[in-house]
């Protein structure tokens, strides 16, 4: 029946049209203010009337109006609607600015609902499209770092596509996700690591929101608090990443519109410790070509220096022949012939005994320092291409597009690729039906030579001697890494000085590789009942398939026979959403909307692993061609959740605006019949400035109000307690294999509980002296109890751990984002500037029974811990004794210090404060923008710096040969006080001891207590830097371009860790373990990071 | 205008009924059960995973420091022991082994009729536990292993050792009473018997002398000696020892713990036998030298050759170096 009437009005228009038609016609071209391109699509009608056009593809209009008088209006969406007075006129031509407000003060809030800005009771931060794509960062979310108040991230190391962890509003979980949720397109996107929490193995591996690319994101909003993420339910206690992609775009400016993306960039490595060229390998100012530490006896060109400084015999000769006789001066027996003795021919010498029988001996290998680290590593590069076409009109619009990143890393075989494709479109019809759906294809592969962190081949016994990085940074000095061979000749095996891998080797062989193939898409539609009731429904899946191999080749040390492990990972996420809007205009002054949801979510997850132990052939590394296969792993998960939730806001006369949510879930984790909660929210937002007549440099003043609790439930299979089964045993005595089983060690909880997030945040919003100044402050408080912890239990119960609803958390902080733009002249040159402020503070306010939770870490007693009263996640682990005064205590006899009895909290890893600051200079064409990020305090434990302090390698271990006294006093290890002397006065230490046992030994240095090594992490960086230029209108006239631009990228060029060791110039930005860990506060040496510089490209047709 | 608004809402009620009909499972919450293990696990496969993890243990964990002076590791070697360094065994044998053990005769007992896994549970139990009274004293057991109970137990007492021991001695009673009985259940998961029970009964009698013997200063336990004694069915012959033979297969690695530390990976082996334990064995002409050490060579190793790992320094320590042993041929 409506069409007939549509039908109707239109043939009415048309004969009408006719009628006016015979009047006059008024013609014109649209443009648009910002680049004067011509503008297809707009409508144009006439005032009061049904009569209209729409604009043709170059921007021309064309319309009957009558004789005299008339109004024209045209509007486009996103621009500001205009009308003119068409008088006497018959071309009107209009140039269409951007409607900036409408633009700038809609914001995505949860569950898709566009809110204006003003009317929110809490903060939400937002990012376009522009501020993270083309930041020669192709991690989405390191591309976002430093931008927004609240929100700290943190890169994992330089590895390409290594994970990168998230915190909104500090961590709210003791020893679960701290992650927040990412709703990509409106449905839940999956952002695991699925790794392995133990830092002595990978550190690459990706968290999955790897797979999205910036370039392709069209708009951000992160929801920080809970009053802003909880109708999100249960995975809003993290925070809430909403992404919109430009598939989802909702409208294009042009009816047709293609643009190209492409970057490149080149990276390297940020830093290279200063290492010491005076000393060789050995120990005790020895040389010995089979160590590993650089306390050998001087580089000969150090020789004489050092003997004239100091009195000392040194001599040039490192090696003697089997007859005792002297290598040359200056040169000791090949390190590699000596291993492999007569293997490589030209590493061997014929030498002559006294007795005149010629011996085959290792050839004189020329003692030097070699520049190790520079030449292993190389230059990386990271290039993207994309491109993206979209179409549209009022009604409906079309995007799609493609899009490839290429990076190759700083250590050869280090890369990663992704590849996206995506479509897109949304279509209103007239009778009221809004559809829209999005598909996206990724595919990401990811290569790196075997990463384990690298304390722990020389700490913690061999967890990662097959990786790479086991000792790459304390390589003796003298050892020609890139020179020397590193693989046998004839059956490529593994080739080094010692019975350890070469890390050539393994950067050549030993790979792990990730293939991702992940699919997400959503439809939606929406229905307008009547004019104040709409009921949308949106479904989508998320799924990815991420196919792992870890290969190792046979030949090495640490896996002699090889390996290879596959690992098979998919995840499948469901999410469905009914909502249902009421709106309605009480009165003039009272509005008021409802919305009611039901949400239902599945998400499924299975892993299958196999091991294959002993490769037969090393030209084939596949599973099947290993001699024996044990399937690790066989594991699968499904969890459920439905939920039901409500959101009402009233709002009274645009200045105040209340804002209600509730919602109940349902969850299939928790104990049945008690798996269901409820959790409410209110918010308030009060426009000062609109109800209120304020002074006339104030342009914006906004209070906002809000309290909100989020409930989160548990992870699947924690209600029971199950059995598990073991690897079948092959006795030597009897025939068969043994199965074996054992009643698993985690209690479980029937009666568990979800955990709960209280939140209060308060805010103030300004803008003064005509928006030169814009200020958003927000002091939040939180606080998260029954946490759901795997709490220690006595063993003579049976068990280690139970699960349990546990203790009490904390988070309060201050967020600010300052918008300041010092300088706007006339001539078009503009100086904007933006602070991002976090501070935030955590308190462990009850970490259950024993008051403390220990997460792991390096040793049992060694990493991170909660404690009752510290801040999250402290550093655990030992200390030199100290007296009442703070004086170490010294062992007389060793003139070396001890350790306190039981281990402590010997640092904080936690930052003081962030702050980022754009800064971004614009004139005509030019725009040059740099982010300066400074993070303040965060202590972390450096085992770079120890393992390169006590092997010797830093130049601030060349002075060597005199002695030294640790400063304190005497103690004693038995009473744990000071010595006193017959007067009672503590006396000072005088016993001395060797640079060698200075560095080296138990007690003072980097082998000392673990206090020695944690540094403060204080850093400062320029993090981005682009010049960037768009070519004038005027140069692109006569091209087929409607827009081109090009840019200068720079990304991490500069960092200045004051508090760091110095000399070592490690970036401490590094995470301890994958981004899903609750660890923190350790630096194990994975790849360092790196700093990058290069040129983008972007053209629009 | 209705009619639309009807046939709206019927499309759109198809949409959620196709979305409901297909997947219609959403809403069935009910999928909390682990599909990762088992709920239940058979008798025999927790006698082969008992076995396995005690040997493992006795072999490693008490072994580690009754042995100490053979090994060169940092706490063994000097004897520098302390209150924690049991935690380990203690957490492991509690949690692990001695829980399965528990699950094991609850199970048989449970089951009823099963007098055979039922005894082997009984004399493991008595084994054990005096094994852990002869160690540690005063120790958890009446009250051990409930954590899971319908009443669950969290901090249970310490039992007098006495006491353990004297329930060490009745399971041992109760158990050869279960062997005499008859059985249709065949025993499999036994690692060290195969399921041969009159070796186990023989264990059983042996096991019960070896308790009397070890509380014969406290009590008067001559005449039980003698009847077992008298009764002769003692293990006699080395067929019937009581014997865990560690598997040899690389993957998985069940091999002696032992042998894991110190040989498997490159340099990752912690202890090597002392100089002196090797000097004195040698010099003494022990019988057991060549089944202790297995290194042995008839040629002086070059101490300046760094290819030989036994020649280079200990890989964490800067105040040792690998041992190394020479047998003149």
């Amino acid at each position: 029946m409506k069409r007939i009437l549509l039908l109707c009005f239109m043939l009415v228009s048309v004969f009408v049209s006719e009628v006016w038609a015979q009047d006059r016609v008024v013609s014109g071209t649209i443009t648009s203010t910002d680049d004067g391109s011509s503008l297809p699509g707009v409508n144009v009608v006439l005032k009061g009337t049904t009569v209209g056009t729409i604009t043709d593809i170059d921007g021309n209009y064309k319309i009957s109006v009558p004789a005299a008088g008339g109004t024209l209006v045209f509007s486009f969406i996103g621009l500001t609607t205009q009308e003119s007075e068409i008088g006497a006129r018959s071309v009107i031509d209009v140039a269409m600015a951007s409607d900036v407000k409408q633009l700038t003060e809609v914001v995505v809030t949860a569950v898709g609902i566009e809110r204006e800005k003003k009317a929110l009771g809490y903060s939400v931060a937002n990012l376009s499209s522009d501020q993270v794509s083309q930041r020669a960062e192709p991690d989405p979310l390191r591309a976002m770092q430093g931008k927004m108040p609240g929100v700290n991230i943190t890169g994992g190391n330089g590895a390409p596509g290594s994970s990168t962890k998230i915190n909104i509003r500090g961590i709210s979980s003791m020893t679960g996700n701290s992650q927040p949720l990412f709703i990509v397109d409106g449905i839940p996107f999956d952002n695991s690591v699925n790794g392995n929490d133990d830092p002595g193995s990978n550190t690459v591996t990706s968290n999955r929101a790897f797979d999205i690319d910036p370039n392709n994101i069209e708009s951000i909003s992160i929801l920080k608090g809970a009053a802003a993420s909880a109708l999100y339910g249960s995975r809003a206690t993290n925070g809430v990443v909403v992404i919109t992609t430009k598939a989802s775009k909702k409208n294009t400016k042009k009816g047709m519109e293609i643009s190209y993306n492409g970057s490149v960039n080149w990276q390297e490595i940020s830093g290279i410790p200063d290492y010491q060229d005076v000393y060789t390998q050995g120990s005790n100012q020895v040389y010995n070509g089979g160590f590993i530490g650089n306390w050998g006896a001087p580089m000969p060109d150090y020789v004489d220096q050092i003997n004239q400084q100091y009195g000392t015999n040194y001599t040039k000769t490192y090696s003697l022949y089997p007859d005792g006789a002297p290598y040359p001066d200056g040169t000791a027996s090949n390190p590699i012939s000596n291993r492999y003795p007569g293997l490589f021919p030209d590493l061997m010498q014929d030498y002559t005994m006294p007795d005149g029988s010629v011996r085959s001996v290792s050839a004189p290998y020329k003692i030097e320092p070699h520049d190790i680290i520079g030449e292993f590593f190389q230059t990386g590069r990271v290039v993207e291409n994309g491109v993206t076409l979209s179409s549209g009109s009022e009604k409906a619009s079309i995007n799609t597009g493609f899009s490839r990143m290429n990076q190759e890393g700083i250590i050869p075989n280090q890369t990663v690729d992704r590849t996206t494709l995506f479509f897109g479109g949304n279509g209103q019809l007239d009778n009221g039906l809004f559809v829209s759906g999005t598909v996206n294809y990724v595919n990401t592969n990811q290569v790196s030579p075997q990463s384990g962190a690298s304390a722990f081949s020389d700490y913690y016994g061999g967890q990662a001697t097959n990786s790479i990085f086991a000792r790459l940074f304390y390589l003796p000095r003298n050892f020609d890494l890139n020179g020397l061979p590193f693989e046998h000749p004839v059956d490529g095996s593994n080739i080094f000085y010692r019975a350890l891998d070469n890390p050539r080797w393994i950067a050549k062989n030993n790979l792990y590789e990730s293939n991702v193939n992940r699919v997400y898409g959503n439809i939606t539609a929406g229905y307008d009942v009547t004019e104040w009731f709409n009921v949308t429904l949106k479904g989508g899946v998320n799924t990815y398939h991420d196919f792992r191999r870890d290969l190792i080749r046979p030949g090495g040390i640490s896996v002699p026979n090889g390996g290879v492990t596959t690992d098979d990972i998919s995840n499948t996420e469901q999410d469905y959403n009914l909502i249902m809007t009421f709106s309605k205009d009480i009165n003039e002054d009272l509005s008021f909307r409802a919305l009611v949801g039901m949400n239902a979510n599945e998400r499924k997850y299975s892993r299958r692993t196999i091991g294959g132990a002993n490769v037969i052939t090393a030209s084939l590394l596949k599973t099947n061609a290993t001699s024996t296969q044990i399937v690790l792993r066989d594991f699968d998960r499904l969890r459920r959740l439905i939920g039901v939730y409500s959101d009402i806001s009233l709002s009274y006369k645009d200045f105040l605006f209340l804002n209600v949510v509730g919602r109940n879930d349902w969850s299939s984790t928790l104990p049945q019949g008690a798996n269901n909660y409820f959790y409410p929210g209110a918010s308030l937002s009060f426009v000062l400035s609109d109800a209120v007549t304020m002074p006339s440099f104030i342009n914006f003043a906004k209070l906002r109000v809000a309290q909100t609790k989020v409930g989160r439930d548990a992870d699947p299979y924690q209600v029971r307690t199950v059995y598990g089964l073991g690897l079948p045993i092959a006795s030597p005595r009897y025939s068969g294999t043994f199965n074996t089983a054992t009643l698993g060690n985690t209690l479980g909880n029937a009666t568990l509980k979800p955990e709960f997030t209280d939140e209060f945040e308060v805010g103030a919003e300004a803008r003064v002296l005509n928006n030169i100044i814009g200020l958003d402050v927000t002091y939040f408080s939180r606080s998260s109890t029954d946490q759901i912890a795997s709490a220690a239990v006595s063993r003579s119960t049976g068990f280690t751990q139970e699960i349990v609803n546990i203790g009490e958390l904390t988070n309060k902080g201050w967020e600010i984002g300052l918008d300041v733009t010092p300088v706007k002249l006339s001539n078009s040159f503009t100086w904007n500037s933006y602070f991002a402020f976090t501070k935030i503070k955590s308190e462990i306010v009850d970490a259950g029974p024993s008051g403390e939770i220990f997460i792991g870490g390096a040793g049992s007693t060694f990493g991170t811990i909660h404690r009752n009263g510290a801040p999250y996640g402290q550093i655990f682990g030992t200390s030199n004794a100290r007296d009442d005064e703070g004086n170490i205590l010294i062992d007389k006899n060793t003139g070396l210090p001890f350790p306190t009895q039981t281990s402590g909290i010997i640092g904080d890893p936690n930052p003081d404060f962030t702050l980022g600051w754009t800064n971004t200079f614009s004139f005509k064409g030019v725009t040059l923008k740099a982010l300066i990020d400074w993070k303040q305090g965060g202590d972390f434990y450096s085992f770079t710096a120890a393992s390169l302090m006590l092997r010797g390698q830093l130049a601030n271990s060349v002075d060597r040969e005199g002695l030294r006294v640790v400063p304190g006093v005497y103690g004693s290890n038995q009473t744990y006080a000071a010595t006193l002397d017959e007067n009672g006065n503590k006396i000072r230490n005088t016993t001395p001891i060797t640079a060698f046992d200075s560095h080296f030994s138990n007690g003072w240095g980097a082998y000392g207590q673990d206090e020695v090594n944690v540094y403060d992490g204080t850093v400062i960086r320029l993090r981005e830097l682009s010049l960037g230029y768009s070519l004038p209108k005027s140069i692109l006239d006569g091209t087929p371009f409607g827009r081109a631009s090009i840019s200068l990228t720079g990304r991490n060029l500069w960092f200045r860790a004051p508090n760091v060791l110095e000399g070592l110039n490690l970036d401490p930005e590094q995470l301890t373990a994958t981004a899903d860990s609750n660890q923190q506060g350790f630096e194990y040496g994975a790849t360092p990071t790196t700093r990058r510089y290069g040129f983008n490209v972007s053209l629009s047709f | 205008m209705k009619k639309l608004h009807r046939k709206a809402l019927a499309a759109f009620m198809s949409l959620i009924l196709l979305f409901s009909v297909s997947s219609c499972d959403i809403f069935d919450l009910d999928v909390n059960t682990d599909p990762n293990n088992p709920s239940q696990a058979a008798v025999d496969l927790l006698l082969a995973n008992v076995l396995s993890n005690m040997s493992s243990s006795l072999a490693g964990g008490f072994n580690g420091a009754s042995t100490g002076f053979m090994a060169q590791t940092t706490a063994n070697d000097d004897f520098n022991f302390s209150n924690a360094s049991w935690n380990g065994t203690w957490n492991f044998l509690y949690s692990g082994p001695l829980k399965d053990l528990n699950e094991l005769v609850a199970a048989a007992e449970a089951q009823g009729n099963n007098p055979r896994y039922l005894g082997i549970g009984q004399v493991l139990k008595a084994y054990y536990f005096s094994t852990m009274v002869d160690f540690f004293g005063d120790v958890p057991y009446t009250e051990a292993f409930k954590g899971d109970a319908e009443t669950p137990i969290k901090e249970p007492v310490y039992d007098d050792d006495a006491a353990v021991y004297a329930d060490c001695l009745s399971l041992l009673d109760q158990a050869i009473a279960n062997f005499a009985l008859t059985s249709t259940v065949a025993v499999r998961g036994d690692l060290i018997y195969n399921g041969n029970m009159t070796r186990w009964r023989k264990l059983a009698k042996t096991m019960k002398l070896r308790l009397l013997l070890q509380t014969r200063n406290v009590s008067d336990v001559a005449g039980q000696i003698q009847a077992l004694v008298t009764e002769g069915d003692l293990i006699t012959a080395a067929a019937d020892d009581f014997q865990y033979e560690f598997p040899t297969a690389v993957t998985p690695d069940f091999r002696h713990p032992w042998y894991q530390a110190a040989y498997a990976g490159g340099e990752a082996g912690f202890s090597y036998f002392g100089h002196q334990f090797m000097y004195e064995m040698l010099v003494n002409g022990d019988p057991r030298f060549p089944f202790y050490f297995h290194r042995q060579t008839t040629t002086v190793l070059n101490p300046d050759d760094p290819t030989d790992k036994q020649t280079i320094p200990c890989s964490q320590r800067t105040d040792c170096t690998y041992g190394y042993f020479v047998v003149e041929s």
